[in-house]
């Protein structure tokens, strides 16, 4: 297929929900909400590098479990652990503080610039799990659970119905924008802009800028008649309102949220030594105190 | 005796309504001294330009004057004997519906079933109500079968049809419907008129309609009512459509409407035959063929001539020559840029001269499995006026797209005057295309009508070509208006005839135009129609994509059929389309005046 049509391909977006029937599909968007809350706390309580990378692989098999290939989380992580790398690299050389508490574990092939410092190692190494933790845990959520079902849930938790419709909108939005701007880009084309190599600057931002503007005046069309649409079917008018869907919660939710809770205080219990357990050896103590 | 009960109420009563927006009391009013009632189960039509206030009458109607829009109102608007003030707005709006022109900009759920309770649950029904209710409305109106579907899947008729029923499960007593049929098909458009016609005249519902549609050929025969409104806000005509068409049929054909063809010809028809009285009222098809039988052989050769000068041979173009005059172009520079052209290449001449030519072209949307495009071989002349008909998804906007070079296809072959399109520099057959898209603001891109104007030429690396003089000439053509006035606050209109005078700037050689007539009244129609008649017969190839048969009938030289399995029908005027093609009612008309004059012989 050539490189025309390639705007035309709807490349499943990153966080794209596709339908399935696993565990993670069946919960109630609440209950999967509490476990994210819950798993971004201990992401930044837990220091043990080791506890957070095995979150994270605990996590990448969940994400395998919910009807995500290992080919398309491969295909969804890969920018980021690109991203993570680069950053790793840049924390290590850039983050340390040359300083006797911070002492040089060993030197990158041996080169006397590239000295390896414990606190610059260990920091740069705990940025990575944390933001592959929230990432995958990211992916997890809105892979699984479709836009439609969070709203309805957002609805059965007292939000006001008003704000929850407004990003309902803005989500059934989408679809017919994308087609409008892809119909934009194509008249664009057809009078002849970003047909040869943009090279400038000042044509990409006259590309950009002119399909912003014009996308934008269809939305603001679209939105008023929207609204008139929803005014004229009693939108607004009392302070509650039916619901014929309601998004309910089953038992495999209060198992679930009972496991997530008990987990959670286990691990924060844990971390402020309450539990008469032995501490995590640290990576330090592993390669470096035999 | 006739019961109180059975007499029809009043529903709507406006008396010498005005309506000015903003806070200024010195605007032009968007409407004024409107006059007129509508009775239960009444079907009315309201016609007119686009900007003769016929949105702002609609808001009037449905409560949202006054009570959602800001402006200045004088007059009285009663609904069922009560005056608006003396109404909550939620009680007006259960009371009256508003459903505008595009559904999927109205829907705010994801599923059919969602969409139809959005109302009922806004009223705080029960949900055993509401799901009795959606029960009910979806088989009335045929599609409980969809009740579950995600909107996205719908088709455009079914997407009309579920917007419909949003509404009409609120059980309201006065529905208007903003050109319900402008995105439908013909079996849709059908479909729907049908529908409505029998809810208006249920007991139950005793629907009273308001149609907004200037189109009155289409939805005449089953209105009660028509009103037209002018350029200033103000009524034209009203009166009962049997008493217009037959009586002020002359007026109407004034108002920049869309006129019944049938009646048309039939009152021309009568116009020679002055000392005939025995035929009198002719508003319908069948009465019209019943009417042939009666006539002689002198009459129907008269009749023949009078529906091919009507329906079948475009206008005698007076204008022609004023536009002639208007542009010139003889002048163009284009002639300087003759030895750049494409094509003018001297190649070994195959035998067959098409401009463009398709081989056995395919093309499939990236994410679905079914072929938009199945296996297409047309050929198109330098020089042909092409209709491209088809039902809503039979590939018609992806055809026009890929003759575009916009799209490229899955497998097959387009070659532009013999060379195949992959050959080709995308950029210099990007300027021998013109291409109008459906919404006119989808191709407005500058700040000012010049800097519009000039995006093709600029682009193209052709702005010093373009003369100063050439550029107030197409000014022109959209109207009287200043060169640095903001494109977007043109009308609709001039927006349609801005696209056509930015895309003509560049001189291409073919114009593909995607829809371009929805949304559009009946007098920029004309005068696009027009337009586009005299570039071709200046040389330049038009292909038109369009519901509108009676138009492309009239104008194109011939006509392409899309059908939804991919197969392809092509009428061209040496194989007579106009003998073939049935579903049009003049060809009927015109086939049964020749099977009779065949039998008079």
């Amino acid at each position: 297929m050539g490189t025309k049509n390639k705007a035309l391909d709807h490349k499943k977006f990153i966080f794209a929900y596709f339908p399935g029937q696993s565990l993670m599909h069946k919960l109630n968007p609440i209950s999967k909400i509490i476990f994210l809350v819950l798993l971004t706390i201990l992401t930044f309580a837990i220091n043990s590098v080791i506890l957070l990378a095995s979150i994270s692989f605990l996590l990448i098999t969940l994400a395998l479990t919910s009807g995500i290939t290992l080919k398309n989380l491969v295909k969804k992580l890969k920018f980021i652990v690109f991203i993570l790398i680069f950053s790793v690299v840049l924390n290590i050389f850039f983050n340390a503080i040359p300083s006797d508490q911070d002492e040089v574990l060993f030197y990158l092939f041996n080169l006397s610039f590239l000295p390896i410092r414990r606190l610059a190692l260990y920091f740069a190494l705990r940025a990575l799990f944390i933001v592959l933790t929230l990432y995958t845990s990211a992916i997890i959520f809105t892979n699984t659970t479709s836009m439609k079902d969070f709203v309805y849930s957002l609805i059965r938790l007292k939000i006001p119905y008003t704000y929850c419709f407004s990003f309902m909108v803005g989500i059934r939005y989408i679809p017919s924008i994308e087609d409008e701007a892809k119909t934009i880009a194509l008249a664009q084309r057809a009078r002849g802009l970003g047909l040869e190599k943009i090279n400038s600057i000042r044509k990409a931002y006259n590309l950009i800028f002119e399909r912003l503007v014009t996308t934008l005046v269809s939305i603001l069309r679209k939105t008023h008649t929207t609204s008139i649409s929803m005014e004229s079917r009693c939108f607004g008018l009392y302070k509650k309102r039916t619901n014929l869907i309601k998004i309910s919660y089953k038992v495999k939710d209060f198992i679930f949220i009972f496991l997530c809770a008990g987990v959670f205080i286990a691990i924060i219990l844990y971390i402020l030594k309450l539990l008469p357990l032995p501490p995590i050896p640290s990576l330090y103590n592993i390669f470096f105190q035999t | 005796m006739i019961s109180i009960s059975s007499i029809p109420n009043n529903a709507l009563c406006f008396k010498n309504f005005s309506f000015i927006y903003g806070n200024n009391r010195n605007n032009r009013p968007a409407i004024s001294d409107v006059n007129f009632d509508l009775k239960e189960g009444e079907i009315l039509i309201l016609a007119g330009p686009s900007g003769s206030g016929k949105s702002t009458l609609s808001y009037a109607m449905s409560g949202l004057i006054p009570w959602r829009l800001k402006g200045f109102m004088k007059g009285k608007v009663e609904v069922f004997g009560k005056s608006v003030w003396d109404y909550e707005f939620k009680d007006l709006c259960k009371i009256v519906g508003l459903v505008k022109q595009n559904p999927i900009d109205q829907m705010v759920t994801f599923t059919v079933r969602d969409e139809i309770a959005f109302g009922l649950e806004n009223l705080q029904y029960t949900k055993k109500e509401i799901e009795e209710r959606i029960d009910e409305i979806s088989k009335l109106m045929g599609i409980n079968h969809l009740l579950n579907r995600e909107i996205e899947q719908l088709s455009g008729g079914q997407k009309q049809l579920t917007i419909l029923s949003s509404f009409l499960v609120m059980k309201p007593k006065i529905l208007i419907l903003d050109e319900p049929i402008a995105f439908l098909d013909k079996q849709s458009e059908s479909l729907l008129l049908d529908r409505l016609y029998k809810l208006s005249n249920s007991k139950e519902f005793k629907l009273a309609l308001i149609i907004i549609e200037h189109r009155l050929s289409r939805v005449a025969n089953i209105a009660d009512k028509i009103i037209v409104l002018n350029d200033n806000g103000r009524i034209a005509i009203k009166g009962k459509t049997s008493e217009i068409l037959n009586n002020k049929f002359e007026d109407l054909k004034s108002c920049n409407v869309r006129v019944p063809w049938v009646i048309n010809v039939f009152s021309n028809f009568k116009k020679i035959h002055k000392n005939h009285h025995q035929f009198e009222n002719i508003t319908n098809f069948q009465n019209f063929l019943k009417f042939i039988d009666e006539l002689n052989e002198n009459d129907l050769k008269k009749l023949r001539q009078v529906i091919i000068e009507n329906e079948i041979k475009p206008n005698t173009l007076k204008r022609f020559e004023e536009y002639e005059q208007i542009i010139k172009f003889g002048e163009l520079y284009i002639e300087t840029l003759k030895d750049k052209e494409l094509g003018t290449r001297k190649t070994n001449k195959q035998h067959s001269n098409a401009i463009i030519e398709t081989r056995n072209l395919e093309f499939e949307y990236p994410d679905s499995k079914i072929k938009a495009i199945k296996n297409l071989s047309i050929k198109i002349q330098k020089g042909d006026f092409i209709g491209l008909v088809g039902p809503n998804g039979s590939g018609k906007t992806t055809l026009l797209y890929l003759l575009a070079n916009l799209y490229e296809p899955t497998s097959g072959k387009i070659f532009f005057n013999n060379h195949n399109l992959k050959e080709i520099d995308p950029y210099a057959y990007a300027r021998k295309i013109g291409f109008i898209f459906q919404n006119p603001e989808n191709m407005i891109f500058k700040p000012t009508i010049k800097e519009e104007l000039l995006y093709g030429p600029k682009n193209f690396g052709m702005i010093k070509d373009v003369s100063e003089n050439y550029l107030s000439k197409l000014i022109n053509l959209i109207g009287n208006e200043s060169l640095t006035k903001n494109p977007f606050k043109l009308s609709w209109g001039q927006k349609r005839r801005l696209n056509l005078g930015s895309v003509f700037i560049y001189n291409p050689e073919i114009i593909l135009l995607d829809e371009p007539f929805i949304g559009q009244d009946q007098r920029t129609i004309d005068s696009l129609i027009e337009t586009l008649y005299i570039e071709n017969k200046r040389g330049k190839t038009i292909i038109i994509s369009s519901h509108d048969y009676h138009l492309l009938l009239k104008y194109t030289k011939r006509i392409i059929e899309l059908n939804k399995d991919g197969t392809l029908r092509d009428y061209d005027e040496n194989s007579n389309y106009f003998k073939k093609h049935k579903s049009l009612g003049p060809i009927i008309i015109l086939d049964k005046i020749n099977n009779r004059l065949k039998d008079v012989v």
